[in-house]
Formats: structure tokens, sequence, C-alpha cells
């Protein structure tokens, strides 16, 4: 009797009963700090990614030759069309935690990448494996894997405790 | 004393190299000394020499972060570095030159139950040697260490530790200098500065060594090169199971004692001592690639940063004053590859990874003796190079992060 | 105290500080620093020296030398020379004995000499050995500087920035500045870094001027770390242009450590950004133009030069400086002695080559200028102005020294290293400067040999007669100058993995622990056999998300599979699961778990808890070796999974899923892996039984871990954590990887003769097994019960003939099996069933018995119910 990979997809669950990883790490946190982007759809692709055509509104990020990863609101619909076209794909959307940052000095402070070559992947947010993308503008988002979010989040937040600090701190030796 | 008012040399000027040799010993670390010292000292055989390409000490000896300690894991390697602790607490009085060994203890500290387990094992192992060793709980290493982070605060907090009593530090250089000393002394002939580029063999046997300064004749040859081991072994032809990896060490400008007991955090990949002069030495582990250059990294100083102020917060504004690397000859059990080879009349000290320094003594000991006498001292019979092709290891691998 | 206001001065004198020193209150202006407000204050002595404790003063004022460390708001070693001033400062000196004016220790520099020379701790203290820890806790408290504070735990948020640049420039002198203008006309992106707080408020257009800020090292990669205050940025470059300038070079001389011996770099300083006259009458002794035209700078403020030396006359001079009190209070230059208060002397300026010599670059030297300059720079790294050699000449720092009596003459004053035990160290054997430099510790003090390398060297060279190209330069050991730990720890971030139902423990009150990189619970309540028992009567769940989580699909899955493990996955039907170890090449046991074929392309594989990343890596690398038509996705984190156990797991699953016959036991057999969905979610339901009940282990998307854990309380399924799971585990006989095994166990000492299959054409280890076979068996696991009830320790030694020969790994007491059982390696010869044995605990020898198979109910009836 065979089993489907219906088990990996949270969207087969009722809504109500998903828990962000961040949600205790940003509980009480201004999202323009720092926004939860946990809940999105994620789909890890194996084989040859020039033939994976993102859909409206997806992302493809392209981590080795063999390997990439969607970034989409509907994972069951983009692994289906993927697996209908004979790419491998899986739904991983409930490994990563996902959130969002504004402003490169708060980014250098997390990450060697260079953050003018974005997107890019690998142990360098935190010294943690990570996933790195850059918006338009200072906007950034950052995906690690969910059982080290919690963590990770909480050290995005005291960076940007130690840059408030500090730009308190420039602004009362203004006058010096 | 004397000599404090009448300086006298320690060792004679090299000298030109004689036509043949005895022995030809390669390297002029610890393990080469020692051992030209007790061939001369226990079997009169004195018509020595010692090959070393750079200055005595010059290589991991004069470079490592001198842990001496006997709580090893296996029964063998135990009771080996047993007689070599043994051996050292004598040392500074056999070779009349103060050694500073310090023997404050030695914590292993366990982060977790499978870091207690293993610290349970070595203690039990050692216990039934004879080899002061004991699991203590948290109260009982704040008595020992109160300036330790003993709190839920850490990352990793403390859960236990191996505690070995007799564990302690040396002053490396003087070991090296010591023994050289005492070898020349018994007409041992030392030469810096000359290299071993190749050996000339007869079926199985060496016949000369060929070095920067020209060729010498041998009876039998020692190498004691530990990083350049698998090298050395080469130009003999013989190929050793080992492979060559840097550690990187650092001090801290020197503070006044804060710190008597070595402290080493197998989980946190760390350990921190403070020497007589002052200054903490601080370590890790070996880099995981292999190389035989000698660059240090800043990573290494990152991380070892980071855990040593795990264990000590209040080290954050001590600071660091240098780093420097070593070379470490690695083996698959972690256990030293020691004595004869199937080339008839060369003989290794090799495999020393991240520990040799503390075996200096015992290795030279019974070098000495299979040289002399052609048998292998029962002491070093399991560390022979035959056990990787009958597959009978010695695996101090459960012991071995962070095991200097 | 001050000087006019001078044209550069950087105090603000509108703004008193007020701080203390000794106690004793003290004040300075804004822009001071701690060492120019005491330096203005009167203070002249500012330390004491490392051996002989002779009374030391500001010499170099650019946080170099040795001579104004002090303890600082309880931090000791501050080099107060650079260090800003700030309000309620609390500054003491350090390591003196008595007071800096009064140091009792410093009769060892009156009469000391002839018992304390160069290494005369080698030569003491050796016998009765007994006594020596006692010598050796006095010469403890003797060496070190500072003293730490032992609450002072740190407080600073460190940080780090990654930076990227195109150039970056080291050092803001003239030809740093001008570097980096230069890059600026041609593009964006320039950073100039500068130690000093000179440039601090300069504005150079199109420069980002970080200062004070201190460049540590060229790593890696051209990876340059500088600290700015408490953060370390991160630099990479395209291009490094080191402009670290050169460093004044000390004279050697007797007394030329007296207080009031300064380098003429310390001298401008005070002069030109304190507006401080460093004595009243000077002598200068210097070699280069520049130095000598302090003469005339120091006249200028008004202080009497009444002598001049220009070092570079000949014959060479014979200087002697003569103190009082250990101030300096006259020289005498062959012969004839001036009065002063302030001698000025300097063999020259040495370019601070060190970050390039770290960085690869080789060092020579230069013979008709009488220095060190670096050269064959690596790609990527240039050199511009005096560190290169420009303008750098030094005369023998040693000459002056020729034929003096009297005092001292340090070539070292870190260490307290004199010319004497150089040449004693030289006549002893030492004779090349590597061994010198251990032997005496010469350039192994704070500055790190920045003030006396090239004098050992020349001092070298001269003795030993070999030139001192030949002698050469020690090795660079980076930092350029001490650093922080903490600057270098940046933020204390230790990650650990979390499970997504990891809050749920923690609020049912379990005591959480590290499992590998994991936080797991250890039990919920105080007494674990609790757990154990719910399990065995009733109804457990633990979270066991940690578990690996690999999917293996292709067409070729299970060609992989079949070579990757010794036993059999080809033949295993869609739906069934069979339990699995990897084994190294060697053999060696590697990794356990379960493997659960979905499809005919598809294997769900779990691994060990710390097992997930290196078996993903171990079945990626083969299969890069292979090339068989397989993925493997690792979906650890991607899943939460719950194991869900005891004789009512079957009821209890039942109400959470639409239709209980799918669950009932002849739907759902022992090994069956089905989909279920459960309490509305959809899950991969795996009936495995390793805590010997009935069990369930469901794995599903993380996001819905809490809800089902929930779901499954509710129904009466008691948490149980890792101790009570280690106790089911055992009474089953299972082993744990890692923890009954090591690096070298293989399938058949372990006992798992059963498990390889043999006559498969290849698997990864299959040649070690045979060899295995062949060999005689050197020991074997095997399940105990102990004859008495003490629980030994996991480790404890089984003792034949008092010697060890083996080991328990795993024991615990079972109520359900009553008494003490565990499993343990044993001479194969003592393995047998029922054979008798001791093991070690607590000092004395306990008997046990060796039992084979499954310790509770050993027909496995209970989870195949
Ligand atoms: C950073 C570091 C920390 C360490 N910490 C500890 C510790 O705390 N405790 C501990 O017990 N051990 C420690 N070790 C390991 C220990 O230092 C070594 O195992 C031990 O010193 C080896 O001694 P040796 O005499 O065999 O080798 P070495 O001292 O390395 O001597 C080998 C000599 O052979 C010479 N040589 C090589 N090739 C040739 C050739 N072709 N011709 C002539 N000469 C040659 C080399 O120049 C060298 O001098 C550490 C090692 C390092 C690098
Ligand atoms: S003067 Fe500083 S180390 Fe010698």
């Amino acid at each position: 009797m065979s089993v489907t990979l219906d088990f990996l997809s949270p969207s087969r669950c009722d809504p109500d009963v998903l828990v962000s990883p961040l949600a205790r790490a940003l509980a009480g946190i201004d999202p323009a700090l720092v926004e939860d982007l946990s809940a999105q759809g994620k789909v890890e692709i194996r084989g040859d990614a020039d033939r994976v055509e993102p859909a409206e509104g997806e992302e493809l990020i392209r981590l080795t030759p063999r390997r990439a990863f969607l970034l989409t609101s509907d994972p069951l619909a983009a692994v289906e069309r993927l697996r209908a076209a004979g790419v491998r794909a899986y739904d991983v959307t409930g490994g990563y935690a996902g959130f969002a940052v504004r402003g490169e000095r708060l980014m250098r402070r997390l990450t060697d990448l260079d953050l003018e070559r974005l997107p890019a992947a690998g142990p360098l947010f935190l010294r943690v494996p990570a996933i790195v993308l850059r918006d338009d503008g200072d906007r950034f988002r950052i995906y690690v894997a969910q059982e080290l979010g919690h963590d990770v989040v909480l050290a995005v937040l005291d960076a940007l405790d130690g840059l408030q600090a500090l730009e308190t701190a420039a602004s009362s030796e203004g006058g010096a | 004393m004397r000599e404090i008012f009448f300086p006298k040399r320690m060792w004679r000027p090299r000298g030109d190299l004689k036509r043949r040799y005895d022995v030809v010993i390669v390297g002029g670390g610890s393990h080469g000394l020692a051992t030209a010292y007790y061939l001369a000292k226990h079997h009169g055989v004195k018509d020595v020499c010692i090959l070393e390409r750079s200055y005595i000490g010059s290589g991991a000896s004069g470079r490592n972060t001198t842990i001496i300690r006997a709580n090893y894991r296996t029964p063998e390697g135990a009771a080996f570095y047993r007689e070599s602790v043994r051996l050292y607490e004598r040392l500074s009085s056999e070779l009349d030159f103060n050694l500073m060994f310090s023997q404050h203890g030695h914590l292993t500290l366990a982060h977790s139950d499978r870091g207690l387990v293993v610290a349970q094992e070595r203690a039990e192992v050692n216990k039934l040697l004879g080899i002061r060793s004991e699991v203590i709980g948290p109260d009982r290493i704040r008595e020992l260490c109160p300036e330790l982070d003993l709190s839920d605060k850490p990352a990793y907090p403390i859960l236990g530790a191996l505690y070995h009593p007799p564990g302690g530090i040396i002053r490396h250089d003087a070991v090296v200098w010591a023994y050289a000393r005492g070898a020349d002394r018994l007409g041992v002939e030392i030469h810096p500065y000359t290299e071993v580029t190749g050996f000339e063999r007869s079926g199985d046997r060496i016949v000369a060594v060929e070095t920067t300064r020209g060729r010498v004749e041998c009876g039998q040859v020692v190498s004691a090169t530990a990083g350049w081991s698998s090298l050395v072994g080469k130009l003999a032809g013989l190929r050793l199971p080992i492979t060559t990896h840097i550690l990187q060490a650092f001090v801290t400008e020197p503070l006044k004692p804060f710190l008597d007991v070595i402290i080493v955090s197998s989980q946190l990949h760390v350990y921190v001592s403070q020497t007589d002069r002052g200054e903490f030495l601080i370590g890790a582990e070996i880099e995981p690639y292999t190389t035989y250059k000698s660059t240090g990294t800043l990573s290494f100083l990152e991380y070892s940063a980071r855990h040593a102020l795990e264990l000590f917060p209040q080290l954050e504004k001590t600071k660091v004053l240098r780093t420097w690397t070593g070379l470490c000859d690695l083996s698959p059990d972690y256990s030293p590859i020691l004595g004869k080879t199937e080339i008839e009349n060369f003989h290794v000290s090799a495999g020393w990874g991240t520990y040799g320094f503390k075996a200096a003594p015992i290795v030279g000991v019974t070098l000495a003796e299979l040289v002399a006498t052609q048998k292998t001292p029962a002491l070093i019979a399991p560390f022979a190079l035959e056990r990787f092709y009958t597959d009978t290891l010695v695996s101090e691998l459960a012991a071995a992060a962070v095991s200097h | 105290m001050r000087l006019p206001p001078q044209p550069r001065e950087r105090i603000d004198r509108s703004q008193r500080i007020l701080f203390t020193f000794d106690g004793k209150v003290v004040g300075g202006y804004a822009g001071d620093t701690i060492g120019s407000a005491l330096f203005a204050h009167g203070q002249r002595i500012f330390s004491r020296s490392f051996k002989y404790h002779r009374p030391r003063g500001l010499l170099c004022c650019s946080g170099h030398c040795p001579n104004c460390l002090m303890t600082v708001d309880g931090v000791p070693n501050v080099r107060v020379c650079v260090e800003p001033i700030r309000d309620g400062a609390v500054v003491e000196p350090q390591n003196v004995w008595g007071s800096l004016e009064r140091d009792v220790l410093s009769i060892t520099d009156k009469i000391g000499g002839p018992f304390t020379p160069v290494g005369f701790y080698y030569r003491t203290m050796i016998r009765p050995r007994r006594l020596w820890p006692v010598y050796e806790k006095v010469l403890r408290n003797l060496a070190g500087l500072g003293r730490l504070r032992k609450d002072g735990a740190g407080h600073t948020r460190y940080d780090v920035e990654h930076r990227r640049a195109r150039v970056l420039v080291v050092g803001g002198g003239e030809a740093g500045r001008a570097a980096a203008l230069a890059a600026a006309a041609l593009g964006p992106d320039v950073v100039l870094v500068d130690e000093t707080a000179d440039l601090v408020g300069h504005e150079l257009e199109g420069v980002e001027v970080l200062a004070p800020a201190r460049a540590l090292g060229i790593w890696e990669g051209g990876l340059v770390p500088v600290v700015a205050g408490s953060v370390l940025h991160r630099f990479r470059a395209e291009r490094i242009v080191v402009a670290a300038g050169a460093l004044d070079q000390p004279l050697v001389f007797p007394g030329n450590d007296l207080v009031g011996v300064m380098l003429p770099g310390g001298v401008r300083r005070l002069v030109r950004d304190f507006a401080i006259a460093p004595g009243s009458r000077a002598v200068v002794i210097a070699a280069g133009e520049e130095d000598l035209e302090i003469a005339g700078e120091l006249r200028e403020v008004g202080v009497a030069v009444p002598e001049v030396v220009d070092l570079t006359s000949t014959p060479a001079r014979r200087i002697e400086a003569h103190g009082r009190k250990g101030r300096v209070a006259a020289v005498s230059v062959d012969g004839r002695k001036v009065d002063c208060d302030l001698v000025v002397a300097s063999a020259g300026r040495q370019p601070a080559y060190s970050l390039l010599a770290q960085a690869g670059a080789r060092v020579e030297y230069d013979e008709s200028r009488g220095i060190f300059v670096p050269t064959n720079l690596p790609a990527g790294v240039e050199a511009v102005g005096s560190v290169t050699g420009e303008d750098c000449v030094t005369v023998d720092p040693v000459r002056t020294t020729k034929g003096a009596g009297g005092d001292k003459c340090f070539v070292c004053v870190c260490e307290d290293v004199t010319t004497k035990d150089i040449a004693r160290a030289i006549d002893e054997g030492f004779d090349s400067i590597e061994l010198a430099k251990r032997y005496t510790t010469v350039t192994m003090g704070p500055c790190q040999g920045k003030l006396c390398q090239l004098a050992s060297i020349r001092l070298y060279a001269q003795a030993t007669g070999v030139g001192e190209a030949a002698v050469g330069t020690t090795t660079a050991r980076p930092p350029w100058a001490p650093v922080e730990l903490g600057v270098l720890a940046g933020r204390h971030f230790e990650p650990a993995r979390r499970t997504s139902v990891h809050f749920r423990h923690e609020e049912a009150g379990a005591r959480m622990m590290w499992a590998g990189p994991w936080k797991r619970p250890y039990a919920y309540g105080e007494r674990p056999e609790d757990e154990v028992r719910a399990v065995h009567d009733s109804l457990g769940v633990i979270d066991v998300s940690t578990l690996g989580k690999i999917l293996v699909e292709g067409p070729e899955a299970a060609d992989l599979l079949e070579r990757l493990y010794p036993n059999r996955f080809g033949d295993l039907r869609p739906g069934r699961i069979r339990y699995g170890v990897l084994t190294s090449d060697a053999g060696r046991i590697m990794d356990d778990g379960t493997v659960a074929r979905l499809a005919d392309d598809l294997y769900y594989v779990t691994t060990t808890s710390t097992g997930a990343d290196s078996v993903t890596a171990w079945f990626e690398w083969w299969n890069a070796v292979w090339g068989y038509d397989a993925e493997i996705v690792n979906v650890t984190g991607a899943l939460a999974a719950l194991n869900l156990a005891g004789p009512r797991a079957r009821e209890a699953l039942g109400r959470l899923v639409d239709d209980p016959d799918v669950v009932s036991a002849e739907s759902f057999r022992y090994l069956d892996a089905k989909a279920l969905v459960v309490a509305g979610v959809p899950c991969l339901a795996l009936r495995i039984g390793f805590v010997g009940e009935l069990g369930y282990e469901l794995h599903f998307p993380s996001p819905a871990g809490e809800h089902v854990w929930d779901r499954l309380v509710a129904e009466g399924a008691r948490p149980f954590g890792l101790e009570p799971q280690r106790v089911l585990r055992l009474e089953k006989g299972h082993i744990i990887v890692g923890q009954d095994t090591d690096s070298e166990s293989n399938l058949l000492s372990a006992g798992m003769q059963w498990l390889p299959k043999m006559d498969k054409d290849d698997f990864v280890g299959k040649l070690a097994l045979e060899h295995f076979a062949e060999r005689p068996e050197r020991e074997r696991l095997v399940g105990f019960r102990m004859e008495e009830d003490v629980l030994p320790v996991e480790g404890a030694q089984i003792v034949v003939e008092g010697r060890p020969a083996g080991r328990v790994t795993s024991a615990r007491r079972s109520e359900a099996v009553g008494g003490v059982i565990g499993l343990a390696w044993l001479p194969p010869d003592r393995a047998e069933e029922g054979t008798r044995f001791e093991v070690r605990v607590d000092r004395r020898l306990v008997g046990a018995r060796v039992a084979h198979g499954p310790f509770y109910d050993p027909a496995g009836e209970r989870m195949r119910a």
C-alpha cells in the first residue's frame, strides 16, 4: 500500500492549528522591525531547475545546479504542477522559519554574505545555514531551519537592540 | 643552582657530522631528545646523533599547550600515559632543571548526559589502573574553580566534570632543553639545522641517512618527527596511516593568579589554563582540513574566544597577545604509532595528534629500550603500526574531542 | 601645568573631567587620555616593571609599550596613554607591592641581580620536590600584571559587522591618507582605519574614516578584522593598502628605562595633542633628521635643550643615564654629564611590518639603513609610506652600550631583559634568535617585540658574528596589538534546535537537556519511573521530532539503499517498515533507524537524533560516487514526530481519525507505514514498537506540532521524556548508537549477526565485515542483570583478575523487569547466556549475569498486539 507525500504539507491542515516557529520570539514585536514570514509556502526542487517556470508571484532561488528553492503562496499547486512537468518537488514549508528585516547595517551585523549579491545561501547568517534574499531597497528576507528559528530571531532582536543603543549613544555624543 | 653563579653551556656548539652513528634520531623535539637521553643513560648507547631541520623544539614540542595527564579512556592508553606522568613528576630533579611542572588538577567538563557517561567510563578505567580520577558534581567543581560560570546562564550549563588531580601543565621548552642538555652531557650529538632529505635502503634495512649537510651511515634509525612523520616515513619508503592537520592556540596578556586548574570542555571545543607567567593559555580542536601550512585563522580566534567566555565571562576584557599554530599527526584511532615498522632498523614515534607532549618521557624510555634490546616493551606493544593490518585499534575516540 | 593652547591640541579646555587615581581625585580635559591627564597632574611613575619592579613612566604614548598599564574600572592591563578620559573612572596602579613610588620588590633590582639572572627559575627550586608547590605559588603571585575581578562577569554588548570595501587603507598618516584619497578619486567604497584618535572628526573626500580603530591582522582570504570599540568589523577588501608607518626604536644604554627617558613620538604627542611640556630640561639623542628636530620643537614650548646628540656621527657615542629615585636626573655623553629631567632617545624608526609579514610578505634586512623591510607582498596587498622603509633608518641601538658600566641596559622593557641577559643566554648555548626568545622571553611581552625585536636581533648578530640577515626575525604572530577576547567573541550565541512542540514541554514543567544539537525533555517530573509505568500500563507520548528524516526518491532509490545498508531494502514492500543499521567502510556502526517504503520509488528513512545531517551527507556522498537516479531530501525540520505508545494507543488513535477501522489490528499491522489524518492533520503513521508496547509514530507537518500533541495529551497520553524512554528501550534490549556502541563497534560484535546479508553483491562495509568474521572476536555486546539491587554507572568496568576486561554501557533499574538491567561489552568467552561476571561499583565488585534477548516481553507480543 503506497503512501503519498501529503504528510509534508501544512497547507492540508486547518490554518488555525498551525503555529509559527517564531511565534513566541516575536510576540509583541512590531512587524516593521521583524516580520514573520514562516507561513509562506516553500518548495524544494531537485533536478534541472531550468525546466521550472515560476508562476505569477513565485520566486525561484537556485541553490546548486541541481537544487532550487521555490517561494510560493500555494505550495500544493506548485508541487502538483512541477511534478506533472517531471520535476521532483517537495513541500518543505514546515521546514523553514522565515522573516523580514530592514537595514544594511543590521544585516551586516548578522551575515557575512555580500549584500549586493543576493539571493544567496550558506551557513553564514549568524553562522547558521540560511537563504537570504534582498527586496527593493533595504528589506531583506531570511529563511532558516525552523528548529533554529527561535534562537536566531532572538539574536536578531538583540542586534537591533544594539544598534538602537548605538544610535542613542551617537545622538547624545553629537554635542561633543 | 651552581649554574646560576657560574653559567655553563647547556650543550656543545654544533660540530661536524661523523661518517657513521650507531643510532640516528630524526627530529629534535621532545621525543627525539628523550629517546637519545635514555639510550645513553639507561643503555649506555652513546654513539647517537639527533638530526633536526630547524632549532631544537621548533616543532610541536615548542608550540603545544603542555597539558599532562593520564586519564585516558582505553586501559592500554591510560596505563601508558600513567607511566609518563610518573616520569614527569621526577623529571625536574632527574635532569636538574626546573621544568615548572604545575600539577593543579585537570577538569574535563561535561555539559550533557553523554558527556557525563564518557567521563564516568574514563574515571572507572583510571581507578582500576591506579590513576586518580573521578567524576564530580557542580559543588565540588565550584570548590576547585570558583571562577567558572556554573550557573544555568551559559548555553551549555556544566553538569559535572572528570577530575584528575595529577593533571597539570609544564614549561615545554624547558623539557626540550633539559633533555637536550642531559643527552649532550652523556655524549649524544645534537645537530640543529640539519634536515633529513632521504634514506639509503638495502632491502629491508636503512644503511644511510641523507641530510642537507651530507650523508651519514647508521645502525638504526628512529623517526620522531610528529607532524612530518608521514613525509619522513615516505622518504624511507614507509606508509603511515597519518594525516597532518594544524592546531592553533593563543595566550593572553599576563594577569595575576586567577585559575589554578586546567579546564577542558569537549562540547565547547576549548580548554583554558593559566601559566606560571600569568598568561591564559587557550586552545581548541584541530582544524578539520589537512595542511602543512602553518597560518592561523581568524575564525579559530573568534570561536575559541566565544567559547572561553562561555566558561569564564570575567575574561571578556582580557587581551589576546599572540596566536600560533603547530602541526599534528593524527592516526585513525587517536592512539600513537610507536615502535617497529616493516623496515627492520627504522622505528617510529608518530600519530601523536594533539596529545603527544605528555608522552615524551615514556616514549623516550620505551623507544630507547626497543632500540637497545630490539624487543618491544609490553607497555607499547598495543601501539604497534601492525594494528592497522590486524584491525586491533586502540580507540581513544570517545575521549578525543579536545584531548590534549 | 599646561602649555598655552597648541595649534593641534585635542583637549577641550572648557570641559573638566574628574576621575580617581589611587583613591585621589584627578582632573583633566575632554580629549585627554587618562595618561595625559595624569602626566599633566604631575604623575611621572606610571608602573613598576615586570621583574625588577623598577619605576617606569610614559615612553611611547601610542598604546604599544608596557609602561602605562593600569587597572581602570576593574579592568586590568589598560594602556592609559591611549585610554580616553571619562568622568568617574577609577584608575589604579597594578603589580606594585607597596606603592608606585615605593615598591618593596624593587629590592630585586638592587640585590637580586646575581641571584636572578635570566632563566634563574630553571636552575632553582628543584629540590626538595615537595616544596615546589610552595615556590610555585610565590612565583605565580609575582608574575602577571593586573588582577582580574573574579566577579566582573561580562556585561559589554559586543557585536560584529561584516564589511566589504573596494580599498581598505590601514594607517591614517600622510601616506595612508594620500592613498585613500587617490583610491577614492577612482571609485567608491574606500575605507581608512587608524588606531589613533588623530583622525576623529576628520573629513576625507569620498573616504569612510574609521578611528580610533585597529586592524588586527590580515587573515585567510584577505580578511582584515578591525576593532572599533566593542564592534569587530570584518573587512573583505579587493585591495588592502598597509600604511602602518614606522615605530620608534628605543636606544639601549645604561639606565635607558629610567622615568623621563622617552621616545620622540611620545614626546611629540604630549606637546602637540595635550599641550603638556614633558620636562623642563631635555637632552635629545637621536639619529634621523626628523627625530633631531624635536629639539627645536621642545625649545619652542619653553623646554631647555642643553644637549643634542646626533648618533649618526662617528665614532659611536657612549651614553649613560643617571637616575634619582627612578627618575632621570642626568645623562653622560662620552663621560660628560649633563643634568636634565627628560631624555628623548631613539635609535631611529623601523617599519611596522607585522601586518604584512603575517599576510605572507617576506622580511629582509637592509644593511645600509639598519632596518628590516617587507618584500614580496602577497597579491591584493600593497604598502605605502614608512612601512615600506621609506624615510626609515636606524643606527645600531646597542652600540651606545659599548664600554658602559653602571645601570642595567634594557633591551626589552616589557620583560626586563638586559643586554647582560642576552649575552649570558648566548654563552649558555641559546645561540639562535628563536631559542633566545624562548629562553630570555625577549619580544614576548605586551608590546610583542615592537620595541625590542630590532635591538635583540642586532645584539645577537654582533654577539654571534653571523650578521642580522642570517639571524632573521622571529615569526610574526598575530594579532598586531592585544585585543579583548570579548571583541573577538562577538555576540553570545549558541543556538539550540527546538522541536515545534518545544514550548509545550517547557509549559508542562519538563526538565530540558541537551541531546546532541537539540534541547529535549529529560522527564516531566521528579519520577521518570511513573512515566515508564504509564507507557506499560496505559498510554504515553514522546516528542521524537528530533529523529532525522530523509526522503529517498527515484527509480533507483532501492538500489541506492541496498548498497548503503548491510541488510536488504529492495524486497521491502510499499507500506512496510524495516530496521536498518548503517556501517562505515571499516564496518563500524554509524547510525541506525527505520526505513519505510512509501512507494516503489520512494523511501522514508529515519536516523538518530544527532544523525540527520551526517547521514544525509553520507547518502549524498555515496550517491555522488555511484550516480543512481535518486534524490536525497532531508526533511527533518519540516516534520514533527510523536510516538504514541502503550496498550491504549490504538483506542486513543482511533478516536482521532475519521474511521477507527483504519487503525484496527488487522488493517494496521506491526511494521506497517500508513497515511492517516489525525486530528485533521495529514500524517505518515509508522507502527513500530521500540519502547516495547503497542505504538504508532506519527510524522506530520511541524507547524501542527502543538496541535497534535495537545490532542494526544487530551486523549490521555502521558508525556514521557528521554529518561523513561531509555528505560523502556533498555527493557527491550535495544542498543543506542553512540551510547552502547563506539567508534570501534561492528555489527557482529554488537550482537546483530543476523542483520547483514553477506550474500548481497556489495554494500558499504561488506569487506570489513568479512574480515571481522574471520578474525577472533575481541569483545561482544550483551545484556545483563545485576545480582543485587545496585546500579552501576554507565562506563563501569567489568573486572577479571583485577584488570579491566569490559564495560557497562547502559544500566537502569526496571520496575517491569524487577531489577537492574543493562548492556555491556564482555570478552567473548564470558558472553554466554547466564555467565557470571563482576562489575566494579563504588569500590567493590558486584556480580551480574549475562542475559540475552529482550528483558521485557521477550516474544514481542505486546508491541505486536
Ligand atoms: C597547538 C598545540 C597544542 C598541543 N597541546 C598539547 C597538550 O596540551 N598536551 C600534549 O600532550 N600534547 C599537545 N600537543 C601535541 C604535542 O605537542 C606533540 O604531540 C609532541 O610535542 C610531539 O613531540 P615530538 O618530539 O614527537 O615532535 P616535534 O616536537 O614536532 O618534533 C619533531 C621535529 O622533527 C623535525 N623534523 C621534521 N622533519 C624533519 C626532517 N626531515 N629532518 C630533520 N628533522 C625533521 C621538526 O623540525 C621537529 O622539530 C599539542 C600540539 C600543538 C600543535
Ligand atoms: S619590549 Fe615589549 S616585548 Fe620586548
